[in-house]
């Protein structure tokens, strides 16, 4: 089987083969290769939610991680550790905030379960600790709530004297 | 694309990676898209650690809607005895209508109840609890079962004393799945085993109390899939009997800190059939447990049932058996590989003796399927040759050797000279590739003792040293390790030894620096300086904590520069000594009122003052100035007999008044005039001194001490007070008291300015 290539069509046009072990890490491609009885290599397996430039970055991921061991199952009791990004993953994931985002949507769309990990604690590393003004430069985000509702936000988050 | 563009359903699994802290305290706070993510953000999951503040969890709980809290921590601690008041005094715990785990840590009994009693929709919950002391333990036992009988529990953790779970009567249908416990006795396991259907993990921390009895039988156990047993101590039969009992199991772990028998050891490695017939679907096996030996045992043939192809191939588990002989005391270890992380030499004991052998996966080759170490004693195994304290074998103790380090800590000057070559009817170094030199002393090996060691061995490609603090050995050995060592291991090095190294050491194509200990920022400059000299430099950043590692050895070696030094009594004698100094100058400088200057100039005054010519001239003003006011005070009452006793017969009235209005005549200025200041303070009214005459009168037999005896007095000053404080706008709180003149007056108003300030923290008050 390996060796086997399938071909992924972006939403701009672009086909791109994949062997079908690296596009079987997206949970949707491997049901519908399952489901629709894909295997012939012509056939062309269109995602329209993604396109080029990002499919090629989720390929990029996905063919580094191919021979990674499943990720676990989603347990509410694990430790939730933000610290533990490996390093090519920190380097794959130094981009713009737009195609984070955008890696976010497709790794949600093809249903990546790692990848999808990744980028979230990347993002959430970006939110910890910082004020809400921090956050708003950090992510350009307008500052939109009324001067009563900063009032009473403000009311409500009040620190208590410490005894 | 922005962050405010995500679907609601992406940016949960971000707030996943968040602490409620940082979700409820500032993301929310960013904008009102964010409010209302967060308002209905139902995954939140709250930690209240030993370290989290009481104003925090205050704010937490006011800010938090209950019904979005899914998860809940909370750990108790000495440091903080109060958080749990505070946390059930600002939130309502039964508002926690979806919380699905629950996790206490180190609470106590009291504490369990108020926790779960409101809770039902718990699906996870571990509770570790102190040691009970007396009979307490039964009240937890009715609050256990509540839990253990919740509709939706799947997974429970108890690491509580085994009366407590012993005396819990297990519910039948139990839906609990995963479970660990601390221990318990074998009876209550097959209870709980009969009763939880669903059980597929079980772990126990501790051993069975008591027997286990192999007539009482659990009737069902065939759902478990993980057991783990972290102290297992039963006989070997019991031992079988119970994994007998669970053929499905998919995952074993069994290990002991305690001395197991020699029959067990060696039973575990013969193992095969037992497990091949009565645990066919086992896929993971950890193991671990030593034996306390009183020889030398034979290490490859503990290992070998274990190198057959079942374990190496068909299941892929690795062993290690290792032999450690210390001063007083010879053990064997057997485990699962995947137990032991640590690199050689650290993966063998630093004893006298320590010698291992693990299976590994590589092909068919047999030999190639284990790998043979060894670290030796050096000093301990030359003296055991010398004395004959160990008999001298008729072939070789370790054989296959592939690594061998040796530890070095007596001066090798004193060993014969031919003790190394004892060595090799010792060790079979024909096979050996690694060879490290441990000196943890000041003691060097000799460099022609190396230079046998290597020409006995001759497929040695990899040199490796503990650094010993001088750059001039690393130069020296670079002579030493002949061309065809292509591999050379430093650990312990400094920044200096590196570059030392990557200076001298040329014909070395690979160097490995372990635990490298200097500061960071020149890691940049050796990295550069490799590339550029094309060294491979795939370890340097392992094991790398510069920062840390850089102090604790500048402490290490402060501490130890310290000890050769000083004797302790010089020490705390030393500090004694520094201590005051150091304080008494900090307070000359900082804690007078005047600044230095004007102390300096006040000290050169006194001193000034003593000199004899001008203690004299000083006399001399000081003596006019006296006599001049004894004059005036004299002249004003020229004529005036001065009375000094008491007369013996007392005086007529007419006498009396008369003998003081020749007083009055001796008054010379007229106060009266109003023309003298701060002298009399009167109303110039006809009338006053009648008045003031006729309330003496009325109220001179009075004494204001004795307030029930006069309250007419004590009203008059209360309300003499009031109508002060009234004139100067004060409220019902100012108060007062009365004086009698102006110098007891401003004595009081400083006193009291004095202790507000002081009370405020002012040691200083100014006024």
């Amino acid at each position: 089987m390996a060796g086997h290539k399938i071909k992924l069509q972006s939403s701009d046009g672009d086909t791109f083969d994949v062997e079908v072990e690296i596009a079987k890490q997206s949970a949707t491609i491997k049901t519908m290769l399952e489901d629709l009885g894909m295997d012939e290599e012509e056939d062309v397996i269109p995602l329209p939610n993604v396109n080029s430039a990002i499919l090629k970055k989720v390929i990029q991921w996905a063919t580094h991680h191919k021979d990674d061991p499943p990720p676990p199952e989603d347990d509410e009791n694990r430790e939730k550790n933000t610290n533990d990004i490996s390093s090519w993953d920190q380097d794959f994931l130094k981009v713009d905030q737009g195609t984070l985002f955008e890696l976010i949507l497709a790794a949600n769309y093809l249903d990546i379960k790692g990848l999808l990990d990744v980028t979230c604690k990347t993002v959430a590393n970006m939110i910890k600790g910082k004020t809400p003004e921090e956050i708003r430069r950090t992510f350009n985000i307008k500052n939109d709530f009324t001067p009563q509702e900063e009032e009473q936000i403000k009311k409500e988050n009040e620190w208590c004297e410490e005894k | 694309m922005a962050m405010t563009d995500l679907p609601v359903e992406l940016i949960y699994p971000i707030l996943d990676f968040l602490h409620a802290e940082d979700i409820l305290f500032t993301f929310r706070l960013v904008c009102r898209q964010f409010y209302r993510i967060v308002e209905n953000y139902d995954r939140l999951k709250i930690q209240l650690r030993r370290q989290t503040s009481k104003a925090v969890i205050q704010r937490l709980c006011r800010v938090v809607r209950p019904k979005n809290v899914t998860s809940l921590l909370f750990e108790k601690s000495h440091l903080n005895p109060d958080n749990i008041e505070c946390f059930f005094q600002s939130a309502a715990i039964d508002q926690f209508n979806r919380l699905r785990s629950l996790t206490l840590n180190n609470i106590e009994t009291d504490d369990l109840e108020r926790f779960v009693t409101p809770l039902s929709t718990l699906t996870s919950v571990t509770v570790n609890m102190k040691a009970n002391s007396g009979r307490r333990y039964y009240i937890v036992v009715p609050c256990l079962t509540r839990i253990i009988n919740l509709e939706n529990i799947r997974q429970l953790t108890l690491d509580i004393n085994s009366r407590v779970i012993n005396a819990i009567s297990w519910p039948k249908n139990c839906t609990i799945e995963q479970l660990t416990l601390r221990c318990c006795s074998y009876r209550q396991f097959c209870n709980i085993f009969d009763r939880s259907s669903n059980l597929k993990d079980f772990i126990l921390d501790d051993n069975f109390t008591g027997d286990l009895d192999s007539s009482i039988r659990p009737k069902t156990c065939r759902s478990l899939t993980s057991l783990t047993l972290k102290e297992i101590d039963l006989p070997m039969e019991e031992l079988e009997f119970f994994l007998s009992l669970h053929p499905r199991l998919i995952s074993l772990t069994l290990t002991t800190e305690q001395n197991v028998s020699w029959n067990t050891f060696q039973h575990f490695s013969r193992w095969e059939k037992f497990l091949q017939s009565t645990l066919p679907l086992l896929k993971n096996f950890n193991f671990s447990m030593s034996n306390q030996c009183d020889q030398f045992e034979n290490v490859e043939s503990i290992l070998s049932p274990l190198c057959t192809s079942f374990w190496l191939e068909t299941k892929r588990w690795f062993f290690t058996c290792q032999y450690t002989e210390g001063s007083s005391f010879k053990t064997i270890q057997l485990y699962s590989s995947a137990y032991s992380t640590a690199q050689f030499p650290d993966s063998l004991n630093r004893a006298n003796l320590s010698y291992a052998i693990t299976t590994m996966s590589s092909g068919n080759q047999p030999n190639r399927s284990r790998m043979w170490s060894a670290r030796v004693n050096l000093d301990w195994m030359i003296n055991a040759i010398i004395t004959n304290t160990f008999k001298v074998p008729d072939q070789h103790y370790f054989r296959h050797v592939t690594c061998l380090a040796f530890d070095v800590d007596a001066n090798p000057e004193w060993w014969p000279v031919d003790a190394l070559q004892e060595i090799s009817t010792w060790i079979d170094l024909s096979q050996l590739h690694e060879i490290w030199i441990l000196e943890t002393s000041p003691y060097e090996l000799q460099f022609d003792d190396i230079k046998f060691l290597l020409a006995q061995a001759p497929q040695v490609r990899t040199f490796g040293l503990a650094y010993n603090g001088l750059p001039s050995r690393i130069i020296h050995i670079g002579s030493v390790v002949s061309g065809r060592i292509d591999h050379l291991k430093i650990r312990d090095a400094d920044i200096l030894c590196v570059k030392t190294t990557l200076e001298y050491i040329k014909h070395v194509s690979t160097i490995t620096f372990q635990q490298l200990i200097d500061g960071s920022t020149v890691l940049a400059d050796i990295i550069g300086y490799l590339t550029r000299q094309n060294i491979k430099f795939n370890k340097i950043l392992q094991d790398y904590e510069p920062q840390l590692n850089f102090f604790r050895e500048k402490t290490r070696l402060f501490n130890e520069h310290l000890i050769d030094s000083f004797s302790p009594l010089q020490l705390i004698t030393i500090t004694f000594l520094v201590t005051t100094i150091c304080l008494s100058v900090y307070q000359f400088l900082f804690e007078h009122d005047d600044d230095l200057f004007a102390r300096i100039r006040q000290t050169l005054f006194t001193t000034a003052r003593r000199l004899p010519f001008v203690q004299r001239k000083i006399n001399e003003a000081r003596a006019a100035t006296l006599k001049s006011v004894c004059d005036d005070m004299a002249k004003s009452i020229a004529g005036h007999e001065f009375t000094t006793v008491l007369p013996q017969q007392g005086l007529s009235q007419e006498k009396l008044i008369q003998k003081l209005e020749e007083y009055r005549k001796l008054e010379k200025f007229s106060f009266q005039s109003g023309k003298i200041s701060g002298c009399v303070y009167k109303l110039a009214k006809p009338d006053m001194t009648e008045i003031y005459n006729k309330v003496f009168a009325l109220f001179g037999e009075t004494n204001p001490l004795h307030v029930d005896v006069f309250p007419d007095i004590r009203t008059m000053e209360a309300e003499t007070v009031r109508c002060v404080a009234t004139m100067f706008h004060g409220d019902t709180d100012v108060c007062g008291t009365m004086t009698s003149g102006g110098t007891e007056s401003i004595l009081m108003a400083c006193k009291t300015y004095r202790d507000l300030a002081i009370a405020k923290g002012i040691s200083k008050p100014e006024m």
